[in-house]
């Protein structure tokens, strides 16, 4: 039996007592929670080999990557789950020309971090084999532009349907889900800059 | 022929078209060779080339279709269009396309998780043809280094997949009165991603040991795939990190889906304290998968990279031939590797728990004993579990004053260990046994399992396993966790579930052959193999001292009994999914909601999604065996006991 469940916006394919909206919320929520922690174990990663360093973690004449690039970078990332916030709160409140501005706005920064970012990397002033840090670093950015591609996807996919009116104040459920994972890309960069940069690394 | 796109086979055309044109890219496009400081431009092909196949194999089973739909905003699918992708009216050909019926899914797993076992079961014989007499006669010594690691790394890799994947999937949605799982495309994708990392993993002894570099091309670390090692090992190392990695992403897939599942899908009625235990060992299971893994997952990461781009994870030494600058350490990756290595054991034998006891219950006749006692045990080896995995590296030297509390933790996890093993003590304490092939397995997990677990004990203790640590005493307690746990919960699981599956009853009479078969092979060799480790046979070697050759006689000839019992097994899975006795809907009179609804089980499962008002192990009363519950067809019902 077809029943449609309205809040979700869906016809509702599966079952007849189901939640659909908290389904993909949590579903989500796992799934940024499974990302989460394998993020933490490169994070230990680069804890261990800083904490037990040798020679090799970084080699005398090493370089740091450009800080100030570094710092926009991330403050366009967090800049972009900003607005993808005011977007959410906005449509939350019924407003569609909210929604859809601030979408737009938050995937047009995501692309502009992620194609800065990727030409960032091709002129670090280390390469893989430069070392722990220099490989951590790389490793770790590298991470990051993935979670930007899969973002930039969802984003021009939920900006699409906010222009074409699928989401309104009772159906938000895919953008809160999706606002899971934009937030936690978001906040990504930011733990590898206080990481890798903000802790200078050749203490 | 429009039948075919899209469709697996069309994905294994595209597959191999993207292997290809990738692997070629490096090479034929940008036509650099490996210079001694750049990147390792081999593998770089390599690992170009698996990228294309997963993309092709993705885009010839239309992976794409939905993900690109959604982004263009098109219109939502309506209920129609759902079964059409859930394998409405598409005969046969569903198991053969990317469809999102959780029961369809279940079956692809069962034939490639069955599949994988005789593959790595294959490995195992060569292994013993090997260890049958001393001297490395059978293979060069880095072949057989390369057969024991596949053998290790594909059982793992089957065992993890043997109950979450068949049984996660076919069963546990009809068991809490679902419809499918939470999101059906993520479970089609699921199996879809395991199949591509399969077939790159397999590539492993054709690189490395055929086409690249004969014998030291392929892999000579085992299965633990120790970050120092594996840097330096053949190129058969590379699909194999490749391969695993995408099965790691699969799993967690799957994990994810099957809690998210187990917590917002369940029937009305379905409360917590009415999961049959099954769902239970299945969730626990899901769990560990979903945080473990990503340790794993970022284990073998860091191999690739190092092994490709000459980074600095895991290569320690500098000066001389080292590669990179060094500053790696070869301790994290051990770390790595066991914190996903330990918990992924109790993900393979958790659900085997659970089913287990769900099918004590059913031959025992009797309602289970001490619910909350058997929950308390599953969830306290999940939590617990992440709090030994150093035990393995006692003998590492890392860190040798912590041993002491990863002793302790270790020994602590036998309290909810042997929780379980009250609740199955006690359930089948003055029951009405029903000796069924299904529950001799499960009694045989009983004593099975207990001995991999004492032993377990006997090694968790610091002093012995400085002794034992780098013997086949080890072996040996490993094999009797995981075949005596998972492998026997597996085999009790396919002949419980196998008429609800497929629609026919496998044969008694074989399943018995199989039964003791598999007993006597299997204990004889392994007690033998404890028998080694004592006397002080090394393991991890193709020869060994003469001492030791009447029982590694013995082991050899008995693994190849236990190895024609398994032959029976899949001769009988065979003849009797074709021709076999036709099944009814209960054949075992039992109570959980999958017996209730009709076989073969109808698309959506449920006419009505089934009110559930009493526990699945109220037995007491009489049994109304093979009667349809009207829930599931005639869709007249209210209130049905699950
Ligand atoms: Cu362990």
């Amino acid at each position: 039996m077809a029943t449609s469940i309205p809040a979700s916006g869906h016809a509702a394919p599966h079952g007849d007592s189901v939640d659909h909206d908290l389904k993909l919320r949590r579903g989500m929520l796992f799934y940024v929670l499974t990302d989460v922690i394998f993020v933490i174990f490169l994070l230990t990663t680069y804890v261990w080999l800083r904490a037990f360093h040798g020679d090799g973690w970084f080699p005398q004449g090493t370089k740091l990557p450009d800080q100030q690039t570094v710092y926009i970078l991330t403050g366009l990332c967090v800049l972009s789950g900003i607005f993808y916030f005011i977007g959410f709160m906005g449509i939350r409140n019924g407003s569609q020309a909210t929604l859809t501005i601030c979408m737009a706005v938050a995937t047009v920064l995501a692309i502009a971090a992620l194609s800065g970012q990727i030409r960032f990397m091709g002129h670090l002033p280390f390469t893989t084999g430069d070392g722990s840090y220099a490989s951590t670093y790389i490793m770790l950015s590298g991470y990051h532009i993935y979670h930007m591609l899969l973002g930039t996807f969802l984003g021009i996919g939920v900006t699409n349907r906010a222009l074409r009116g699928r989401y309104s104040s009772d159906r938000t459920s895919g953008l809160s889900a999706i606002g899971y994972y934009w937030y936690w890309m978001a906040l990504t960069p930011v733990l590898v800059t206080l990481m890798m940069l903000v802790l200078p690394p050749n203490s | 022929m429009r039948k075919l796109v899209p469709s697996y086979f069309a994905g294994a055309v595209l597959g191999a078209i993207g292997f290809f044109l990738g692997s070629q890219y490096v090479t034929h496009f940008i036509g650099a060779g490996n210079a001694p400081d750049g990147p390792n431009f081999d593998q770089q092909g390599l690992v170009i080339g698996f990228i294309g196949l997963l993309f092709g194999w993705l885009l010839g089973i239309g992976a794409f279709k939905y993900p690109f739909s959604w982004l263009l905003a098109m219109k939502d699918p309506d209920h129609e269009e759902e079964m059409r992708l859930a394998g409405k009216d598409a005969g046969v050909m569903r198991y053969f396309r990317f469809t999102t019926d959780h029961k369809v899914v279940g079956i692809q797993y069962l034939v490639v998780t069955m599949l994988m076992l005789a593959l790595g079961g294959l490995g195992a014989m060569l292994i013993r043809t090997e260890l049958i007499t001393p001297g490395a006669k059978a293979f060069p010594t880095g072949t057989y280094n390369t057969i024991v690691s596949m053998h290790g790394m594909l059982m793992i890799l089957t065992t993890i997949s043997f109950f979450i994947g068949p049984f996660g999937n076919f069963v546990v949605p009809i068991m809490i009165g679902a419809r499918d799982m939470a999101f059906p495309r993520l479970n089609a994708l699921s199996f879809a991603l395991l199949f591509p990392g399969l077939v790159i993993f397999m590539m492993t002894p054709i690189f490395g040991l055929i086409i690249m570099n004969g014998d030291g091309g392929g892999v000579q670390t085992g299965w633990t795939v120790y970050g120092t090692l594996a840097d330096q090992t053949g190129i058969g190392m590379t699909p194999l990190a490749a391969g695993v990695l995408l099965i790691g992403a699969s799993s967690i897939m799957g994990a994810v889906n099957l809690v998210t599942t187990v917590i917002t899908m369940r029937a009305p009625g379905m409360t917590w304290t009415r999961l049959p235990m099954t769902v239970w060992g299945i969730f626990g299971a899901a769990l560990l998968a979903a945080i473990g893994t990503g340790a794993f997952s970022a284990d073998l990461l860091l191999i690739l990279l190092d092994r490709i781009y000459k980074t600095s994870f895991f290569y320690v030494a500098t000066g001389g031939n080292a590669v990179g600058a060094g500053g790696g350490s070869s301790w994290l990756s051990q770390n790595l590797f066991w914190f996903f290595g330990h918990p992924e054991v109790y993900l393979i034998v958790l659900p085997a728990f659970g089913i287990v006891i769900d099918i004590l219950v059913v031959f025992g006749r009797k309602p289970l004993f001490g619910y909350k006692m058997a929950v308390l045990g599953i969830m306290g080896v999940v939590v617990l579990s992440f709090l030994v995995w150093a035990h393995h590296e006692f003998v590492s030297g890392w860190a040798p004053e912590i041993r002491p509390f990863y002793m302790a933790t270790t020994e602590m996890i036998s309290i909810p260990t042997g929780l379980v093993f009250l609740v199955v003590l006690g359930t089948l304490w003055r029951g009405r046994l029903w000796m069924t092939t299904a529950m001799l397995f499960a009694m045989s997990f009983i004593w099975n399992f207990l001995i991999g677990g004492l032993t377990g004990v006997f090694l968790s203790d610091v002093p012995a396993d400085v002794q034992l640590h780098g013997g086949m005493f080890v072996t040996a307690h490993f094999h009797y966790t995981i075949v005596g746990g998972a492998l026997m919960g597996f085999f009790a699981a396919v002949y419980f579930w196998f008429p609800k599956m497929t629609g026919r009853m496998l044969d008694e009479r074989l399943g018995k052959i199989h039964f003791w078969g598999t007993q006597i092979g299997f204990n004889v060799a392994f007690l033998a193999m404890f028998y080694v480790g004592l006397q002080g046979m090394p393991r991890r070697v193709a020869d060994y001292a003469p001492i030791f050759a009447p029982a590694n006689f013995v082991i050899s000839i008995f693994a190849f009994i236990l190895a024609a019992s398994i032959l029976v097994f899949f001769y009988n899975v065979i003849a009797s999914w074709v021709a076999g006795e036709k099944a009814v809907a209960n054949p075992w009179g039992a109570k959980s909601l999958e017996w209730l609804v009709p076989t073969p089980v109808p698309l959506e499962n449920f006419e009505e999604i089934p009110v559930v008002a009493s526990g699945p192990y109220d037995y007491g009363e009489p049994v109304d065996s093979g009667k349809p519950i009207p829930a599931a067809g005639g869709g007249s019902a209210g209130q049905v006991a699950g």
